[in-house]
């Protein structure tokens, strides 16, 4: 190889880099670009490694040549000059790079295409199997189920964008810990949201702008022991960057919960045994004691917030729900005594009633709850019920089923739940819709549970 | 004739042809088998699976990629402030000048040696073509060893990321005085050898990629600082693919050998330091990282734990080992590893025998 010609690729690969490198700087993440290669820039690297490795070849001793003649050469023996190798050498990374096919550990890569985004139908969106679970969409009706994760069954929980395009999902590596997902609501190659290593990063859950994403994080020591308190930490989505809400390691967190205005993010504090509201205007919280380990739900127009409180000093114990007002913080008891009477359900008073979380309907009028009788069958029932306290419906009568993970559309017109037969140490948990206007339930999945809406 | 000669010869040595056959077909080779691994990807998509050892080959590769890029692009930067300041002592200092700023007495070489890397922020990769250029240039051997050991620790941007993790507490004070402690005793160690002043490579290549040149010749500056940007380049290719080589090396490793199980290494004073030393040279992570990487086990491992694996990581990881090669033969590099292991482990061991856990 002349002098000449050792320069000339020696700045070629140099340019190569440097434009990698500036495409890299530019975008923000250098790795994550040269993964995301598109078929001609492999076909493009291709085709100049190939001429490069011809390259590093060609000086092989001419036929005439002897081997004593080669290796007496000032570039060494034939297919061995150094300069080549060192040109070859210095691809190398680039060719790594460009070929080498992103994937994620202990996952076969999804067969569907991606479509573009537009108007889809409303869907239910749900993991299955329970023993390994992986993320399924599927239409009202039951009929029509899409697997879109396919990570060998190491998907922990999700949450759906406000818009319902993007879902993102916690999935274990192979470092045992949860790495954050993103994947579209059609399928396709989910992208790498957030590398946890070791730690978990689970619980994500969508600010209503779908801007940024607050998640709980455990963190876990290089001596691979235990994950360590979960807490509170938020990953800017167009930046990729991330960092906890608090640096007061006296504060935890996991579970959060969004206020419609994205103002408050409410989250289960397990150090202190309660549900802590952050306000990010002012930039300062209030505490609500709860011991349920449940964060609550807001109303729709954010002014309220319902949470839970396990009532422990009662015999027998039940769970209560509370309310607070955010701008007076006044907390006062939900759903009063009277409001399901002794004749409808059979308590003589509120006290007897062990309540699940409400979820609110769009209207902010009505709500659906599960409920039991503490003295009575150990499965929830769910119920509708006014929040005023003016009327209470029914909805499921099924006392060898359990209820809970219900859900209301955004139009408040259906909910999807979950139900487990109970008495039975084989029974699967059902995903089942109901149509307030039908007032008709489907099964829309067996062996599944963590329903959503895809809007 | 000639053809037949050629023929017969390599017929007598078939070792030497199987290896010579190898090496020109494993350019191609090697991107044959990384398209193939594309398509093989790219078929599983479409098909929806393929068998599991296929699979499990392809999820192999994409770690063993992750892996090598990170290692790489980490260390390139570095090697490109290396071979700039190399370029640089080679244009405008003469080997004059080199001897008459270098101490006379051994300890004071090693010492003055160790604080080299305080005015040279290039990390580990960095130093070592600037240590070559230098020791090429007239430096004594054992200031040489001394900054090649000290400089990845005491620079800058090392002293201030182990700050930053650390506060200015007994790990940080323990791995900037450990560094250059055990820098100054390998170099005094390894140069009381006759051999020491053989270790440097004389390789032909060497010599021709390395000419000494005189600064003070009277060339125009311009014409100086082409001549010290074009040899940068050519030390760049030249290190840079032995950096390749070692973090090729090192990500197979990675890929391959499962890291130390640091928590069954259990409490005592031994054990742990060899996990936690075994660890540094599987991770070859960059020495401003080391200090963000052991952060998390402070409260949980030993201080001569940490301190093992703060000192030994930066001078003796996997890509280091190859690069030193570059520098140093082959036997000389055996025997510097084997005084920096020793004295590492010594130093952490004792740290943990006197320091009570916890403590830091």
């Amino acid at each position: 190889m002349t002098p000449r010609t050792y320069r000339t690729y020696q700045a070629l690969i140099l340019g190569a880099a440097g434009i990698f490198l500036l495409f890299g700087v530019m975008d923000g993440r250098f790795i994550e670009y040269i993964h995301q290669r598109s078929v001609m820039l492999v076909v493009l690297a291709a085709a100049g490694m190939l001429i490069l490795a011809q390259l590093v070849l060609r000086e092989r001793p001419a036929p005439e040549e002897s081997s004593e003649q080669a290796e007496s050469r000032p570039h060494g023996p034939a297919g061995g000059n150094r300069q080549g190798w060192m040109l070859w050498l210095m691809a190398l990374p680039l060719l790594i790079g460009v070929l080498t096919p992103e994937r994620h550990p202990g996952e076969t890569q999804s067969p569907l295409p991606v479509p573009e985004q537009g108007d889809h139908p409303v869907e239910v969106l749900y993991l299955s199997p329970t023993s390994a679970p992986e993320l399924w969409r599927v239409s009202l009706d039951g009929k029509s189920a899409v697997q879109l994760t396919f990570t060998g069954g190491k998907v922990f929980d999700y949450a759906v964008s406000p818009d319902g395009e993007r879902i993102i999902y916690a999935a274990q590596n192979d470092q045992l810990g949860f790495d954050l997902w993103e994947i579209s609501r059609q399928g396709g190659e989910p992208e790498l949201l957030l590398p946890c290593e070791a730690d978990w990063c689970i619980n994500p859950a969508y600010a209503p702008d779908g801007s940024r994403i607050a998640y709980s994080r455990r963190s876990v020591d290089l001596t691979g022991g235990e994950p360590g308190v979960p807490r509170l930490w938020l990953l800017d989505l167009p930046e990729k960057s991330t960092e906890p809400v608090y640096t007061d390691v006296a504060i935890g967190g996991f579970e959060p919960v969004w206020s419609p205005t994205g103002q408050h993010l409410a989250f289960v504090d397990g150090l202190a045994n309660g549900t802590r509201i952050y306000d990010f205007e002012t930039q300062t919280d209030f505490f609500l004691p709860s011991q349920t380990g449940i964060t609550g739900a807001w109303l729709p127009d954010g002014s309220r917030f319902l949470f839970t409180i396990f009532e422990s000093t009662e015999s027998p114990p039940y769970t209560a729900v509370y309310e607070v007002d955010l701008r007076s913080q006044e907390v006062r008891r939900m759903l009063p005594s009277g409001l399901l009477n002794a004749d409808t359900i059979g308590a003589a008073d509120e006290n007897n009633i062990d309540f699940s979380l409400p979820q609110v309907a769009a209207d902010g009028e009505w709500a659906v709850v599960a409920l039991r009788l503490v003295y009575g069958s150990p499965s929830k029932q769910l119920w509708l019920i006014r929040l005023d306290g003016s009327d209470y419906q029914l909805i499921t009568d099924e006392p060898q089923f359990t209820h809970s993970s219900y859900r209301w559309d955004s139009a408040g017109e259906k909910l999807v739940f979950q139900r487990l037969k109970l008495g039975s140490s084989s029974s699967l948990p059902q995903i089942l819709l109901w149509d307030q206007a039908q007032e008709d339930t489907v099964l829309l999945a067996e062996d599944a549970f963590l329903p959503h809406w895809a809007p | 004739m000639g053809q037949r000669l050629f023929i017969s010869k390599n017929l007598l040595r078939p070792g030497a042809w199987i290896v010579r056959w190898l090496r020109n077909r494993l350019p191609v080779g090697v991107i044959i088998l990384l398209l193939l691994s594309a398509a093989l990807n790219y078929i599983e998509g479409a098909i929806g699976g393929l068998p599991v050892w296929i699979s499990a080959y392809l999820d192999a590769l994409a770690n063993f990629s992750t892996a090598f890029l990170s290692i790489f692009l980490e260390a390139a930067p570095f090697l490109l402030l290396g071979v700039l300041a190399s370029g640089i002592v080679e244009l405008f200092f003469t080997r004059e000048e080199i001897l008459r700023w270098s101490p006379r007495d051994p300890l004071l070489q090693a010492a003055a040696g160790s604080l080299i890397g305080l005015f040279f922020p290039a990390g580990e990769v960095g130093t070592i073509p600037l240590a070559r250029r230098l020791l090429l240039k007239g430096m004594p051997v054992t200031m040489g060893v001394s900054m090649l050991l000290a400089a990845p620790v005491l620079n800058l941007i090392v002293i201030a990321s182990t700050y930053a993790a650390f506060g200015p507490g007994f790990v940080f004070w323990g791995r900037l005085g450990l560094s250059a402690g055990i820098a100054v005793l390998t170099a005094l160690i390894f140069t009381s050898s006759k051999q020491a002043q053989a270790a440097l490579r004389q390789d032909k290549d060497v010599q021709e990629k390395s000419p000494s040149m005189p600064a003070a010749n009277g060339r125009a500056l311009t014409t100086r600082i082409k001549q010290a940007m074009l040899l940068a380049v050519d030390e760049f290719f030249e290190f840079g693919s032995y950096l390749v080589l070692g973090s090729l090396l090192a990500a197979l490793i990675h890929t391959v050998v499962p890291l130390p199980p640091l928590a069954a290494a259990g409490q005592g004073p031994v054990l742990p330091v060899a996990a936690w030393m075994a660890l540094s040279v599987l991770l070859s992570s960059s020495a401003s990282m080391d200090a963000f990487i052991a952060l998390p086990s402070a409260g949980s491992s030993s201080a001569g734990s940490i301190l093992a694996f703060l000192l030994l990581g930066p001078v003796l990881d996997i890509k280091n080992v190859v690069m030193y090669l570059r520098v140093f033969k082959p036997a000389a590099v055996l025997r510097l590893g084997l005084i920096v292991l020793l004295l590492t482990f010594i130093f952490s061991v004792l740290i943990n025998i006197i320091v009570p856990a916890g403590w830091f």
